[in-house]
């Protein structure tokens, strides 16, 4: 019944292609301070 | 490594603050923000939104936007910020202790930088309008507003109207 009534309103033949449509992976801002290797320095003894 | 950029509660407050002086109610619910990019909200995340609420029956657009009679302004924010919530959710759902196993999210950010906040169109003193707030690269606010899902521009007086944010 759900799949026939998601074929006659949006073409999507399964419910994982609907979920394909809708459950994006969100895509965030990077810090360009984070994962920045700091430079090894010795201790002064 | 979670390199995703991120704000604290207390400093969104500050913004938020500092960006709406008339503000009443300022709502912050979580530690921290990861900060969406505001490109992918406009062209990823608001397309698959409007996907989702299909389902609903808001398949045909009514006065070029998707509102109805009892799912107006404010309904359509508050759900697209669950809605992005959701995928936020969704995309980091390894807990503490999975994570302490080695598992890794994309950021371990208590929520996601999408709010909802009301103001008055052009200051008016009646009527009031309902839109999206995000955090720009550089957290300034940036006004979406969700019935064209489009960024739009507020002027002086729309911002020093606002009267409610909520993240």
């Amino acid at each position: 019944m759900v799949r026939k009534l998601l074929i006659k309103l949006f073409g999507i033949e399964t419910f994982e292609g609907y979920k394909k449509k809708c459950v994006l992976t969100p895509k965030y801002y990077k810090d360009p301070e984070k994962g920045i290797k700091k430079p090894l320095t010795k201790k002064k003894v | 490594m979670d390199n995703t950029l991120i704000i604290k509660g207390g400093e969104l407050k500050k913004i938020m603050n500092s960006s709406f002086p008339n503000v009443k109610h300022l709502i912050m619910t979580d530690r921290d923000y990861a900060i969406l990019d505001l490109d992918w909200v406009k062209k990823h995340a608001y397309p698959a939104f409007i996907e989702w609420i299909q389902v609903f029956g808001f398949q045909r657009k009514i006065r070029s936007s998707y509102w109805k009679t009892n799912w107006d302004c404010e309904d359509l924010s508050e759900s697209f910020k669950a809605y992005l919530r959701f995928l936020h959710a969704a995309a980091n759902s390894h807990t503490l202790t999975e994570r302490m196993k080695g598992e890794k999210n994309i950021t371990n950010a208590t929520s996601v930088s999408a709010g909802t906040m009301f103001y008055r169109n052009n200051g008016a003193k009646s009527g009031g309008h309902a839109i999206n707030i995000f955090l720009s690269k550089d957290m300034k606010p940036a006004y979406f507003e969700p019935e064209a899902g489009v960024f739009i521009h507020l002027n002086p007086k729309e911002e020093e109207s606002t009267w409610y944010v909520n993240f």
